[in-house]
């Protein structure tokens, strides 16, 4: 389970997360969604990693996530940010096999080969093992670092221990095509159903309504809405939140929700946009350049 | 992490090399010591008998003068080389070595002060107070805690709250080496032209100060650098995934930093205590084998001792031999052999290196 008991996160002056409390419990997959820079992001990166919160704290299985210890807390929990490297010169299998690192000192056991090779199918990326990642395409680059994530803590025997895992997926299907998109969702959904939490960024509010147990919904650093996607995005709601009117219909063959957007009334929207494209940029620009040398 | 068999066949072809290259080198000089008496020379000493004829005198130049020498080679090309794989893989930058972070930068001005100290010292009884204290190795000594100081500072620049920036580390070199330079370049206005000498001898870099007693003095800086080195291969690997994965994978990346630069500060300071500056072994050996089999660091790590302890060896059998009996500047030579290597395999691998 994790728990986030009224956290509040800022940068500077600029509050990123402002009182947020959440349950997300075993079984089930908590959609995060929201506008660009509501702090979806850094929300995720809170629940998944020791975070210097202003007030308030994250629990993972019942204790403070701050004082976990980072090499056992790699073996129940894994995390695919949003940008990751392009340019590694690894090959596709030894990619995916770092993500069994923390089972093994030098030689990967069987069990590690084998769940790479389990994962490798599950993202449908078996052809690409021997290829050069830098070589791959951005969407094939992105199955990689699913599978590497998903080795992380991936369960041969679905009830092999009683210890919950948990899966952090920050938008992972940004640059996927619709096939892999389904391949993707359906692996968190099983894995959900499996014992997993699972938690994910989503931007595209179809797919969360397809896919999604539970949905939270943040705006500006404070949850707007948490519930089942059909009582979350209502036509009031979305148009508050993104400034967008949209039509909800229900699929006429499987009865699931449709979130379509008005473009016929479509007008940009001023009092919206400057702010959120000030909110985060600043600060991420900052730590993003330092990262990436 | 596996080393895949063509990373394997890479890595034993290297240690052969260095075999063959360490007996050519410990043979060839003004005393000629062909392959298989060097052979039976060593095997002499740990008690076999007769294998081929030698003579009293090329024992001797042997064990006290060769040996040594090809040791120290040995040493000071592993240490270098690995080194700068090691800080290449840190910086996820493959213009990282050790220059970059200050450890090169203070050996050299330490060693420009010492010289010129020294030499103006020794018209004075304070001399022989010095001498006496750490006698004949001054040099040696100052320049390793300098390279020592640099580094530390340029790690403790970029230290905030506990975590190292890796960014600011790159910057805070950057600014060390142009501090050092400067100075440098005041000291060497103020020198004699004896002294002037001395200080452009250093900075070519010589091996020419080996004996036992060098070799045994760098043995343990070198030594633990090239055995813990490869045991953080794994974590390096991770770390060219981006900092924040290696910490998802349980890495704890600010230990890892810190460790890695005290290696190779330890390695880089000794080598260059006792030799001088030899560049370009650093830099370019972990390209070389990147180039040639991948980028599992593990393959990387060990290739680079290996290769470096190839190159340094080979230059100094060259810097011996070419212009018998005097003796070039090792630094010209690993460039000048070096250069050509690289070029060689950076055009034949001109698809697969758009990463340098």
């Amino acid at each position: 389970m994790v728990d986030a008991i009224h956290i509040t996160l800022s940068v500077g002056t600029k509050t990123l997360l402002n009182g947020i409390s959440l349950h997300a419990h075993a079984g089930e997959l908590l959609v995060i969604a929201g506008p660009n820079g509501a702090g979806k992001s850094t929300l995720l990166r809170a629940l998944s990693e020791k975070t210097n919160l202003d007030t308030g704290c994250v629990c993972l299985n019942g204790s403070d996530l701050y004082y976990q210890d980072v090499k056992e807390l790699s073996k129940i929990r894994a995390v695919l940010s949003q940008s990751f490297a392009t340019g590694l010169p690894f090959q596709v299998e030894e990619i995916v096999m770092m993500g069994r690192y923390p089972y093994f000192k030098e030689h990967p056991n069987p069990e590690d080969t084998m769940i790479v090779n389990e994962v490798l199918n599950a993202m449908d990326i078996v052809g690409l093992a021997k290829r050069v990642y830098s070589t791959l395409s951005g969407g094939e680059q992105q199955r990689v670092q699913l599978a590497r994530v998903l080795a992380q803590i991936w369960k041969i025997d679905k009830n092999e221990d009683g210890i919950v895992k948990y899966l952090f997926l920050d938008e992972p299907v940004s640059s996927l095509d619709l096939y892999h998109q389904q391949v993707v969702l359906q692996t968190a959904t099983r894995m959900a159903k499996a014992g997993y939490c699972v938690i994910a960024v989503l931007h595209d509010l179809n797919l969360i309504s397809q896919y999604a147990d539970k949905v939270l919904l943040l705006n500006k650093g404070f949850v707007e809405a948490y519930g089942k996607a059909e009582e979350v995005f209502t036509k009031e709601r979305i148009k508050r939140v993104y400034g967008l009117d949209i039509h909800l219909i229900n699929d006429p063959v499987s009865g699931q929700l449709l979130i379509i957007p008005d473009s016929s009334s479509f007008k940009m929207n001023q009092t919206i946009n400057p702010k959120y494209n000030d909110n985060n940029n600043k600060s991420n620009r900052v730590s993003r350049t330092l990262e990436s040398i | 992490m596996v080393i895949t068999s063509k990373q394997r066949i890479i890595l034993i072809a290297l240690a052969f090399l260095l075999v063959a290259f360490m007996l050519l080198s410990a043979g060839n000089g003004a005393l000629y010591i062909s392959p298989s008496q060097v052979i039976s020379i060593v095997l002499h000493k740990i008690g076999i008998y007769n294998l081929v004829a030698f003579d009293e005198g090329q024992y001797n130049v042997f064990w006290i003068i060769r040996l040594p020498r090809v040791l120290l080679g040995l040493l000071i090309g592993a240490g270098l080389a690995l080194s700068g794989a090691a800080l290449q893989g840190l910086f996820r930058n493959p213009l990282a070595d050790p220059g970059l972070i200050g450890i090169s930068a203070g050996a050299s001005l330490s060693a420009v002060l010492t010289i010129v100290f020294l030499s103006t010292l020794s018209a004075t009884p304070y001399y022989y107070l010095i001498e006496g204290m750490v006698g004949y190795y001054t040099l040696n000594v100052v320049t390793f805690l300098g390279s020592c100081l640099t580094s530390f500072l340029v790690f403790k620049v970029s230290r905030t709250n506990g975590k190292t920036n890796v960014t600011t580390m790159l910057l805070g070199g950057i600014a060390i080496n142009a501090l050092c330079g400067s100075f440098i370049g005041l000291v060497t206005y103020y020198a004699t032209d004896a002294e002037l000498r001395n200080i452009t001898f250093w900075s070519l870099g010589s091996l020419g100060g080996a004996s036992w007693n060098t070799v045994i003095t760098i043995l343990p800086f070198i030594l633990i650098p090239i055995v813990l080195l490869p045991r953080l291969s794994k974590a390096l690997n991770t770390i060219s995934l981006g900092e924040k994965e290696a910490i998802y994978l349980g890495v704890s990346v600010d230990r890892l930093k810190i460790q890695i630069i005290i290696l190779s500060t330890m390695a880089v300071g000794s080598a260059v205590a006792v030799a001088g500056m030899i560049g370009f072994v650093g830099l370019v050996v972990p390209h070389v084998l990147r180039m040639l089999g991948g980028f599992n660091q593990r393959y990387i790590l060990i290739g680079s001792s290996l290769a470096g302890a190839l190159l340094l060896t080979g230059s100094d059998l060259l810097a011996r031999i070419l212009v018998a009996p005097a003796e070039l500047p090792i630094g010209v030579i690993t460039a000048l052999i070096g250069t050509p290597v690289f070029a060689w395999i950076l055009l034949k691998h001109k698809k697969e290196s758009q990463f340098i």
